[in-house]
């Protein structure tokens, strides 16, 4: 147990810190997908230009070889400095470019690492459909391989970004026959392909940054397979190992600084009854530090996922604790927001209904990546070992 | 920077875990009614160097550090084992941050037994060159020594100096009593808040091995217990409220031992992050404590299996070493926490 920063960790961090200064977008990154692609991407090739993109992906395709401390670091400055979000990039990054590094061929890796850090191409995942939602396993998406290709014809929904993609993850069910978790494969598409329809979906908030994705006899090349046919549904518990694991490390340090934020607000805000503050108020106070306790924790767990995956490699069961724990969080801390922002919350326009829509974004934390339940079903079963009811 | 255990220190981890399973058990905590006899057991953990694991070698001790004695409490914890063990371990360290090589050695080896005493509902008391006040004294009975400690300073005073008056405890397994300490000679003092955080930090250890000890005893039963055909851990409402203490059990760890190394590295916002810890193993002690019990139905409201246990020591640590509002309190003291 140790908690130094070694000296290149401590370097890596001033170094990080100053170029994000001098060098983060100032300006609002856009909602739309389609009209924030354009930032998105010129903010992530600039990242990859000064050397700052791939921190802890293989030098051979374009990261820097270091360690996933060092990229929790860069997440840590990167929120500190107020940077946007990675918006379209996230996908690449986070999981899609994880999943080939671990699962691709030399091929693949050549082919679509280097775009992902330069911000060259754009991914989003099709794992979700009308009828596969918790249950992943069963999805019906079809496949058939006509010489060196797979024909598909299908749906997914709930695809992130997918106007604003050029290539997805793509789970299809290549064997009808075998049980359920045999026959799926793992399979890059590309998403200006012909026979695709893209329709996009509004979220609660009104943004549409989702949609639904039809398959009209879809031809993808047997080389864009990751892994083997039918072996895709061990690739795809990498790819959510890396999505419930380490993709959100930055979220968490993120919500750390919502927090603070929080509290801030509340010194601000006049109490219920007028006579205070809503910080001086017992019951908000209390409360708040709570919560500033909680994600001190989270950050704790975070490092411990951190030190996990420099002992065994990559992120195991654990991950969906703190998945589980980052999304029951996220919806706390924008629960209590609304009390302490008082009867303003109800307000669209005005200071109030930033964490208005932070409290109605907040259902994706325990709704993304596997709902809470999920969560919940996979640490009774793979962490604690308890057993099936199926 | 890594938050999990070396080789070295699962290995000083296990050695307590074994010995705690053999000759205390929870059939042994079962037994033992404050302020009961604790005299084999305690010269065993002796032996063990438990006392002074965190001490110079040189003046009795192991020469380990917070982060082992964090894990070591974790065992404590789980195992539920009673006796003065947190009021002799940091009672140890003041002596021996207070120069006073000779008593640290007596307590380090086991030789004297050390109560501890806090203030109760008292907000002038205090500790110090000058012990005064209104005091909750734990495990008084078989102590030799009181170590009186308040935010602010900590000393070591003769048991035969502080009485108090003994109430029956929720706890059967621990003693506490509350009484006036006028003391003007103290053993030893500082005037630092040292010991308090040091306590704080195995306090949060002690509730955090509450935690988890509870997590795995619904796990366990959960798999056996059979209704409606088959075992009750394959239901969600069930399974989801082990995840959940999963959760909190975890969180509690990384936290404390996060804290620990904090504190202990001379990190500013050290006693902030031992606080947190503070609350986030409060919670997971009493929330899996009672989880515990719900998940063991009829027989978790009776004394035929051991989730009580748990329950009553939570209630003990819970008001240990400041109550929850105290430490949500120092938490808002922080005007801004960096990320």
């Amino acid at each position: 147990m140790d908690l130094h920063f070694t000296p290149e960790d401590e370097s890596f961090r001033d170094q990080a810190r100053t170029w994000l200064e001098e060098n983060r977008p100032r300006e609002a990154r856009p909602d739309d997908p389609v009209v924030a692609r354009p930032f998105d991407t010129a903010w992530q090739r600039r990242q990859f230009e000064a050397g700052w993109a791939g921190i802890n992906w293989p030098s051979d395709y374009g990261g820097r070889n270091l360690s996933l401390m060092q990229q929790l670091i860069w997440y840590e400055e990167y929120a500190r400095s107020g940077a946007p979000t990675v918006g379209v990039c996230f996908v690449g990054l986070a999981h899609a470019g994880p999943t080939l590094i671990t699962r691709g061929t030399e091929q693949q890796k050549a082919e679509y690492l280097p775009k992902i850090l330069r911000g060259d191409i754009v991914w989003c995942q099709g794992f979700s459909e009308p009828d596969s939602g918790s249950d992943l396993a069963s999805l019906r998406t079809r496949a058939v391989v006509d010489g060196d290709h797979l024909v598909v014809n299908g749906q997914k929904i709930w695809t992130s970004y997918a106007q604003a993609a050029d290539v997805q993850e793509l789970l299809v069910r290549t064997d009808p026959d075998a049980p359920k978790h045999k026959g799926i494969t793992w399979v890059i598409n590309d998403m200006r392909n012909p026979g695709m329809d893209i329709r996009p979906i509004r979220n609660l908030n009104g943004v549409q940054d989702y949609s639904e994705v039809f398959y009209d006899n879809v031809r993808i090349p047997l080389s864009n397979v990751v892994g083997e046919i039918n072996d895709g549904w061990s690739v795809a518990m990498s790819t959510l190992s890396f999505e419930r694991g380490t993709a959100f490390m930055a979220d968490i340090v993120e919500l750390g600084r919502t927090v603070e934020e929080l509290v801030e607000t509340a010194r601000e805000t006049p109490s219920w009854d007028g006579k205070g503050t809503a910080w001086s108020d017992d019951h908000l106070r209390v409360e708040l530090c709570r919560l500033r306790a909680e994600v001190a924790s989270l950050r704790a767990l975070n490092y411990a996922t951190v030190s996990r995956v420099a002992r065994e490699g990559k992120p195991g069961a654990e991950a969906s604790i703190v998945r589980l724990y980052y999304g029951l969080l996220t919806q706390r801390v924008f629960h209590l927001a609304a009390q302490v922002v008082g009867p303003g919350r109800a307000e669209k326009a005005g200071n109030a209904a930033k964490w208005s829509r932070g409290y109605l974004n907040s259902f994706r934390a325990v709704i993304a990546a596997g709902t809470k339940d999920i969560q919940r079903t996979i640490i009774g079963e793979r962490v604690l070992g308890l057993p099936k009811d199926r | 920077m890594d938050l999990l255990p070396s080789v070295d220190q699962t290995e000083i981890v296990t050695s307590v875990a074994e010995l705690l399973r053999e000759q205390a058990s929870l059939d042994f905590v079962r037994e033992y009614v404050a302020p009961g006899d604790l005299s084999g057991l305690w010269a065993q953990l002796a032996e063990l160097g438990l006392f002074g694991l965190g001490i110079d070698p040189g003046r009795g001790g192991v020469g380990l550090g917070l982060a082992e004695e964090v894990l070591t409490f974790r065992e404590i914890g789980r195992a539920l084992t009673p006796g003065p063990l947190l009021g002799t371990v940091l009672a140890a360290h003041l002596a021996e941050e207070a120069g006073d090589d000779a008593l640290t050695e007596r307590i380090a080896s086991g030789a004297a037994r050390v109560a501890l005493a806090e203030p109760y509902r008292d907000p002038t008391a205090m500790s110090g060159s000058v012990v005064s006040g209104t005091f909750r004294v734990t495990d008084l009975s078989g102590a030799d020594l009181v170590l009186a400690v308040t935010p602010d300073g900590a000393a070591i005073l003769d048991a035969a100096a502080v009485e108090v008056r003994s109430s029956p405890t929720m706890d059967p397994t621990t003693e506490i009593g509350v009484g006036v300490i006028e003391s003007g000679t103290a053993l030893c003092s500082a005037a630092t808040s040292r010991t308090w955080w040091r306590g704080c930090a195995l306090t949060a250890a002690l509730s955090t091995g509450i935690a988890e000890a509870t997590r795995d005893q619904s796990v366990a039963y959960a798999k056996l217990r059979e209704q409606f055909g088959r075992p009750i851990g394959t239901f969600q409402a069930v399974k989801h409220r082990c995840a959940d203490m999963a959760v909190r059990a975890e969180s509690a760890y990384f936290q404390t031992v996060f804290a620990a190394l904090a504190w202990s590295s001379g990190d500013p916002n050290g006693t902030h992050h031992l606080a947190s810890a503070r609350i986030v193993s409060t919670d997971a002690s009493r929330s899996n404590s009672a989880d515990n019990i719900q998940n063991h139905g009829a027989m978790g409201f009776s004394q035929e299996v051991d989730a009580h246990l748990f329950a009553q020591r939570s209630l003990v640590l819970e008001t240990t070493l400041g109550t929850e509002r105290w430490q949500l309190e120092h938490i808002a003291s922080a005007q801004r926490v960096e990320w």
